[in-house]
Parts: C-alpha cells; structure tokens; sequence
C-alpha cells in the first residue's frame, strides 16, 4: 500500500516515514506542492497525507487535484488551523479525515486503519 | 533673450537636481523601512489568524470583462485564498463572451432573490447569483449592465457583506496567504486608523504557473516586459514603501488592494467618471478622513502578493500608460484643492505635491528639455563638454538607482535567484535609460494629450479586459 | 547565457570608458574642484572646453561661484554613482555566488542532523546520535528540533524535549534571549516559551513593557507561558497599546496551552481602555459569571471600542437585566455600538426587546434592517412580515435572509 506524505518540514517528513514504514506501507513523501503533484501522477497512491500549508501549491487547489487525478485515495489533511469554515472546506473538497497538529505519530497509524 | 535662456537653464537644473535628491531620499527612507520590515515580520505567524475567531472577514470584489478563457480558473484560485472568513463576489461587467454561462456552470450556481443594499449607484444589477453546491458557499456572482470597472467594484461593495473589502484584477496570481498579509497592518492600529492596504505586484510574464501558484520565476524573456520589471521594483521597492513610511500614499494599485469599507462607502464609494479609479479612491478616502480630523494612514507591505502579466507589445504598453496618466491627471484635477492645503496634512503639503511636480510633471518638463536642447543645438549656443557632463550624470544616476533597486530585492526577497537573472536585469537597467525611458515620456506625454481632448474610455475600440493585458 | 554576460560586461566597459574620459578631462582639476570649489583653466583640451572654462573665471559674480558649486556637486554625484555601479555589481554578484554555495552546504547540514534525530528517534544507536549531534552547528538543530516539536505531541514529542535539554540547548537559548539585537531575542524567547525554558522568565518579565510592540508581546507571550502563577499581574500596570494583533496572539497562546486564567474582572476598572477590551474578551472566551453586573456599569464607558465589547459581553454573558439599559442607550450610541445591540437584543430575545427591534424597522435603513432580521428569532419572520407587507425593502430582506442558498 502506498502512502504520500507532504509537509514542507523536511524532519517531520523523515519521522512519519520512519513511523509508518515499519507497518509495511511504501512512504512517499514530498516537501512542496510541485513535487507532490508529481509523485501523486506518478505512483497513484492509496492514501495521502498532507499539510493544509504547502509550498508551491494551494492546499485547497491541491485536495482538488488530488480528487480529479485519482479519485480512489483516501486524503487526511491535518493542520494547526481550527478554523471551523476552512476545516468544513476540507471535508468538501473530499478529505476523509482531519487530524489537528500537533498530534501523536504514533496514533497515526490507527487513523490510517480506520480509513482502509 | 540672454536673461530669458539664463533663467530657462536655472530652472531646469534646480528642477532637475531636486527630482535627484527626491528619488535619493525616497531610496533613503525605503530602505530604513524595509530592514525594519524584514527584521519584524521574518517570525510572525501570519497564520495565526485562521484559527483565531477574532479576525475579521473580508470581502473580495472581482470584476470581470470578457475574460471567458481564464474565468474559472482564477475564480478557483480566489475562492481557495487561505483565510478563515471570506467572500468572494464575482462581477460580471456585461461581458459579450460566455464567461457568465461559464461560471453559472461550472459552479452549479442558480438565480436568487438577493435583498441588495443601493447604498451606492451603479448601473442596474440583472441578477445575483448563488451556488447549490455548498463547497462554493463563499461564491457570490452578479450579472449587471456594463458600466466600467469602477461601476462593477461599487455594485460588488453593494453586495458585500463584512467590514473591509479588497477589490483585484481578476486575472492577476495572488498568493495564497495575500489577504493574511494585507489584513495585518489594519489589526496593528493603535489610534491611527488603518484605512487601505496594498502590497507589491510581482510581474508574471515567463514564469511557469501551474494550478494558479507562481511555480517557477523567471525574468521575462520579452524586452519590455524586461524593462517593466525594472520600473515596477523602483516603484514598489523604492517609492510606494518610503511613501508609506512617510504616510503620504496617493495610490494602491488596482491590481490588489485592501480597503476599509465602511470609510469607502461613506466617502462615496468608486467614482465612475474616470479611467483611475483606483487613486482616486484612495485620495478620496484620505480626504474624507482629514476632513473629519481623524488620524488614519495607508500601509504598503514590500512583500510580494500579487503576480500580473504586463503587455509585451508598444501598442499595449503604450495605452495602458496613457491611461495610467489620464488616471493621474484626473485624480490631480479633481482633487486640486488638496495642493499644499495644510488642512490636509502631509497628503495636502507633501504627498500630492510630490505626485504633481516629479510624476505628472516630470515627463512634460523632461520633454520641453529635449525641444530646449534642440534649439540651443540649432543656435549652436550648446556648450559641447558641459552637455556630455551632464548627460553623463543622467545616465549614471538612473543606473545607479535601478541598481539599487535590484539590491532591495535581492536583500528583501531575492525573488530573482539565479545569477543570469541577476545579470540581465543589470544589463536591462544599462541599457533602460537610453531605450524605455524615452518611450515612457512620449506616452505620458500623449495621455497629457489625449486628457486635454477630453478621452475618458479605457482607450481602446476593441476592449477585452480591465487588466493590464487588456 | 554566456551571451548575456558578454552583453553585460560590454556595455559595462563602454560605460567604464565614457566615464574614465571624463575623469581624464577633469584630472587636474579634481582637487582644486573639492578643495576650494573653483574651477581652474586648462588649455590643452578640444571642444570649445577653453571659452567655456575661461567664461566661468572672468569674474566671481554670484551665478559664477554658483554655476562652480554646482559642477563639484554633480561631479560628486557622478563620482558616487559610478563607485556604486561598481560596487553593486560585483557585490550583488558575488552574493549570489557565495549564498548559492552556503544553501548547499545548509542543505547537507540540516540532511545530515535530521538524520541524525531519527536515528535518535527510531534506532537503538540513540547514544551515538547525541554524541554526534552535540558537535552539529547549535542553531540549526535548535531550529530542526524545534520544527518536530511544535507539530507532534505523546512519547515522541517528550523525547524531542528530552533531547534538546541533553544536549544543553537550553544554555544556548538561555544565552541567546540575551542578545544584543531585539529580532534575536524575539526569536528565542519564543523557542524558550515552547520548549518551557523556565529561567527565561526572568528574561521576559524585563521586556515586557518594552516600547517595541512585537518585543513586548513575545515577552507577553513567553511570560504567561512560563509563569502559570502571577501570569496576568502585569496588566495592572499596564500603560501600552494592546492592538487587535496582540489581543490575537495572546488568544491563540490561552486556547492552545489551555493556561489556567485569573478572574479577569479585577481588571474591569483599569484606565487603560485596551486592557478593560482584552478582558472583557477574556470573560467572553471563558464565560467567566461570578461578578457579571460590574459589566453593565460600563455600558457608559468613555471608549466605544470598550462599549462595544460591553454589549458583546452581556450577550455571550447572557444578561438579560441589560435589557433596558441597552434600548435606553441605543439612540446615542454610535453606529458601531447600534450594531452590536441589535445582534445582543436579539440573542437575549426577551419580549420587550423583540418589540424594540420589530419597532426599529420602521427606521429606512437598509444596514439595520438587515442587521435586524438577521439576528431576530426565526419565529419572528412571519410576524415581520405580516406587519411590513407594503414595504418592499423589508420583504425582500426577509426572502433573502430565510433563502438556504444565501445564508448558510
């Protein structure tokens, strides 16, 4: 199963990878919005995590490309935001799960489950 | 004839020498300003305020002429700005393309009784309209008779409903946390109200842009294009932000501005009649403001939030600053009675002076220079080496300052990042002076004309757009 | 584009010659200009330069001595810009050069210290991993570090913590809070707030009645973070401006640390009007009722900034005894304030108030009929609508308040 991961903070990319792979996903991850598109047309991932604050893209633009390129990936969007429009947008334009940052690596896996 | 020549000469080496000392002042004070700037916004969190409930919405007002091809879009790009409360009015001038079908469509939209408040006169509204979907639920469009783009930003204040409003140039490139940026200056007022803000406009042409977002920058292949990259980093870089500082701003460009509505609509909103909308409205508001004695300033942020195309063609080129001098001309005639009015503060003794010797007249005076300087050749009382003396100082100045420029942008923001970029801007502003400058004297000169005939269109039979690329 | 820098440098050495032939003209002369501001004759040069020398010193009118100043000020401008060109040049240049290699050379650093935390993080070498960090530059794995923490929480996050304090991270915050440049100190004291440096609060206590705005509200900002027990003392003395900005910041860090607050209302009475606003905002945000009538005694405030927050209060509040003072004060109050009572008569929803607002709508006035059916009860509608039948204005903004599609 493959997971893209994008932040813009290149550690926390390396820890959700090391976090994740160990559970036998294939990680991907990419820190700005260009080189997630890429990955994203590339490997058609199955699930893809992402900051809401990207580099060279628009986080809302990016969930909408996420939804036209390949629609099967489910998308878990996490943010410091709490606004409650922006976080209501995020659930429109597709986004199956909203995780508030900070958050627990190590409970990522469990939401990652729930989704599958 | 000699004490009429003698006097003619002093004049202009006076006039001369202060537009110098203007421009080496205004350097002067940018550059305080900016270390300051950079020094205190490089750790702000500026999204601090999409989570916060205290932060204000914003209305943003988008006329829209003719531009079927790009509509949907740039309307996408407005409605995924990063900010909590927002609208987005979307106003379509009459256009005699599809661009209305275009976007009823694509965003499920559907006619709806909306109560509009006629607060202040536009042409008339045919329809407003509403998505279904409610992932455009921020998505208002307006369908009204064509009236200019003044009229089409008053109908759109009409419709708005929060405290402060930014009106854009539909198919410029904002950045995504634009509005995070420009709103801030209003929520750090003390008792002096903030009452317009803009930031500075970054020139697209040649770079790559893929999904709305500047991706790749690149110094534009064009030449005058080129040379328009130069003028706009002078302008932005050097003028606005020391006038800034100074709180003397006449002008927040049309292509994005942040206003405060409620002093907007009472001092009467966009005023139609002319082709400068943009600073007329900001004078007018200053105006409005001084005349209840109320302490306000306008703000302008060096950061880069607005992306436009410029016309790469003399043609183009060449009625966008006709009309950009029409506009100038109208604001100063309108408001003349601001010239050195000390009721008017800084803006009646400094600001709109400036604005009325070194920008409206400097080109007039530059051009009656060169009609001088032939007849003195003709007479052939022209001393040869004292001329070249001062050419060479002309020439070296303006290199000199664009050069400058180019170190403000390169320690503010070093959009520019490769060295060859780096040198073809040094190799633009070398050859500038001799080249554009020209050009640029010749149109505001033709817009002095064509003001004085009495022209108020936007200058062109053909019209497609608002926009630069018109 | 080796092209480009042809192009470049010739138009640079043409430039360079056009000026050096004018500083071979002047080369006699420089001197005598700067040092006495006249103008010497020289005899052995073309042009009509003799006539034109020997004009200006016939004599020592006024406009001579003059037209003399002015020659040795636009030389000094020539001289001035063409040093800068120069400068400019080669110093922007060479910047670029140098900055492209530094961006290089960071890049590995910060690869080679990220792997080195996940190494840490992840592998039983973790000993290794803080013997190799400890030699890494301290700013970036302060920075690096810093990055992971504010985004994670559970056992990674204290082991983050953990490892800034072994490797004596905290020493150098400590010691960078006290530099000599305020933009350090303000970003260091935010690292020592997040990562709970407690000696900085003494530190902090020292700015936080700084002139500088932003200085004074990361002091604020590290204070309360780090001093859960005299946190708020500091707005009794007050003086300064607290912006909407500050007020923002201040939020921000109260819902997110879910800091233990004071009763707010003790600060009620303070002269400074911002403070009074930030603490109604704060008996807003945590519903603070004990002492809810000092409220209404500043309904008559002098500040309407202060008698807008108020009204804003007694709504969240819900005081329903305010309910006539309100529609007392209504009238002259400031469009502002009006507002703000409309939207709390509303909410407080009592009868009289109701008959208040229904009664206002006979007012023309577009903003505050909307601002009125608004807000009213949905109840209401109806009767609104049945009362104003004839006029126009008044159904249509209750058609378009009641339509889903425009009000959502």
């Amino acid at each position: 199963m493959k997971i893209l991961v994008c932040d813009k903070e290149t550690l926390l990319l390396k820890l959700l990878s090391s976090e994740l792979t160990p559970h036998g996903y294939n990680v991907f991850t990419a820190d700005n919005g260009y080189r997630a598109m890429t990955l994203l047309r590339a490997e058609k991932p199955d699930i893809v995590i992402t900051n809401i604050l990207l580099p060279l893209i628009n986080g809302f633009e990016f969930l909408s490309q996420i939804r036209k390129i390949n629609r099967r990936s489910a998308v878990i969007v996490y943010s410091a935001i709490k606004s409650e429009h922006i976080i209501e947008q995020i659930f429109l334009l597709g986004a199956r799960d909203f995780i508030a940052k900070p958050f627990d690596p190590e409970k990522l896996i469990i939401r990652i489950k729930m989704l599958i | 004839m000699n004490t009429v020549t003698y006097i003619l000469n002093f004049a202009i080496m006076i006039y001369s020498l202060s537009i110098c000392l203007y421009y080496v002042f205004l350097g002067l004070v940018s550059a305080f300003h900016l270390i300051a700037y950079k020094k205190s916004n490089s750790f702000v969190d500026h999204n601090l305020l999409l989570s916060s409930p205290m932060a204000p919405g914003i209305s943003i007002i988008a006329p829209a002429y003719n531009e079927s091809k790009t509509i949907v879009d740039n309307i996408n790009a407005l409605l995924s700005l990063h900010y909590g409360i927002f609208e987005v009015i979307v106003v379509n001038d009459g256009s005699k393309d599809d661009s209305l079908e275009k976007v009823i469509k694509e965003y499920e939209l559907e006619k709806v009784d909306f109560a509009v408040n006629y607060q202040l006169k536009t042409k008339e509204i045919r329809s407003v309209y509403r998505s279904t979907n409610k992932a455009y639920r921020f998505l208002t469009l307006i369908d009204k008779e064509n009236g200019g783009k003044a009229d089409s930003l008053n109908a759109g204040l009409n419709i708005s409903q929060y405290d402060y409003f930014v009106a854009i140039d539909v198919d410029s490139v904002i950045e995504p946390d634009a509005l995070l940026k420009m709103i801030k200056p209003f929520l750090e007022s003390t008792d002096k109200k903030v009452i317009a803000t803009g930031g500075a406009i970054y020139i697209a042409n040649s770079c790559k842009i893929e999904n709305g977002q500047i991706i790749d920058i690149e110094v534009p292949r064009n030449m005058l294009a080129r040379f328009q990259v130069l003028e706009y980093t002078r302008a932005f870089l050097m003028g606005r932000i020391a006038w800034s500082r100074l709180n003397g701003l006449l002008l927040v460009s049309g292509a994005l501005g942040l206003f405060d509505k409620n002093v907007a609509i009472n001092c009467g909103g966009y005023y139609s009649q002319t082709v400068g909308e943009d600073m007329e409205l900001v004078v007018r508001m200053r105006r409005y403001m001084y005349d209840r004695k109320e302490k306000h300033s306008v703000r302008y942020i060096p950061d880069p939030l607005c992306w436009t195309e410029v016309p790469t063609t003399l043609r183009m080129l060449g009625r966008q600053r006709n009309r950009w001098t029409r506009g100038t001309m109208d604001t100063l005639w309108i408001h003349r009675k601001l010239f050195f009015n000390p009721k008017y503060g800084r803006l009646g003794m400094v600001g709109y002076p400036f604005w009325f010797f070194f920008e409206w007249l400097a080109p007039i005076i530059e051009f009656s220079g060169f009609c001088y300087l032939i007849v003195l050749i003709l007479l052939g009382s022209i001393n040869c080496y004292f001329f070249l003396f001062l050419l060479a100082f002309a020439y070296l100045f303006s290199v000199a300052f664009s050069f400058y420029s180019i170190l403000y942008e390169e320690f503010t923001y070093h959009k520019y990042r490769r060295v060859e970029q780096i040198y073809r801007l040094f190799f633009t502003s070398l050859i500038e002076p001799i080249s554009y400058h020209f050009l640029n004297v010749w149109w505001a000169l033709t817009g002095n004309i064509s003001f004085l005939k009495g022209e108020k269109t936007w200058g062109a039979m053909d019209r497609k757009g608002f926009n630069s690329k018109e | 584009m080796l092209s480009h820098k042809y192009m470049v440098i010739s138009v640079y050495i043409a430039l360079l010659s056009c000026v050096l032939t004018i500083v071979f003209f002047f080369r006699n002369n420089l001197e005598i200009i700067f040092t006495t501001g006249k103008f010497p004759l020289i005899t052995n040069l073309k042009f009509n330069l003799n006539e034109f020398i020997h004009a200006f010193n016939q004599d020592n009118t006024p406009h001579q001595v003059f037209l003399r100043y002015f020659i040795a000020l636009v030389s000094l401008f020539i001289i001035i810009c063409f040093i800068s060109i120069n400068v400019l040049f080669i110093l922007l240049i060479l910047r670029r050069l140098i900055k492209f290699d530094k961006e290089k050379k960071d890049a590995l650093k910060i690869e080679h210290i990220q792997k080195l935390i996940i190494q840490y993080l992840y592998s039983d070498k973790s000993a290794y991993a803080i013997d190799q960090l400890r030699r890494q530059q301290k700013q970036i794995v302060v920075d690096q570090l810093l990055a992971l923490y504010v985004s994670i929480v559970g056992n990674k996050a204290r082991m983050v913590r953990e490892l800034f304090f072994s490797l004596k991270l905290d020493e150098y915050v400590y010691m960078r809070c006290n530099n000599y440049y305020w933009h350090v100190r303000v970003k260091y004291m935010d690292i020592a707030s997040i990562m709970k440096i407690e000696r900085v609060k003494n530190i902090a206590q020292r700015y936080m009645h700084s002139s500088n705005s932003l200085m004074r509200t990361c002091a604020i900002k590290a204070y309360l973070n780090l001093d859960s027990e005299h946190s708020f003392d500091y707005l009794h003395r007050f003086k300064k401006y607290i912006t909407e900005w500050n007020q923002i910041n201040l939020y921000n860090l109260i819902v997110k640390q879910s800091l233990s607050v004071p009763s707010f209302y003790q600060f009620l009475s303070s002269d400074n009007p911002t403070v009074v606003c930030f603490a109604l905002k704060m008996i807003q945000l945590h519903i603070q009722t004990e002492r809810r009538r000092e409220v209404l005694q500043l309904l008559l405030h002098k500040d309407t900034a202060v008698r807008k927050e108020v009204v804003i209060t007694i709504k969240v509040l819900y005081i329903k005894e305010a309910v006539p003072l309100l529609m007392a004060n209504y009238k002259t109050e400031s469009e502002l304030v009006q507002f703000e009572i409309i939207r709390t008569l509303a909410k407080l929803d009592t009868e009289e108030s109701t008959l208040f607002l229904i009664n206002l709508l006979n007012v023309d006035d577009f903003k505050f009929r909307m601002e009125i059916i608004k807000n009213i009860s949905l109840t209401y509608r109806k009767r609104i609508l049945t009362e104003f039948e004839s006029n126009k204005e008044i159904v249509a903004i209750v058609k378009h308040v009641s339509d889903k599609r425009i009000m959502f």
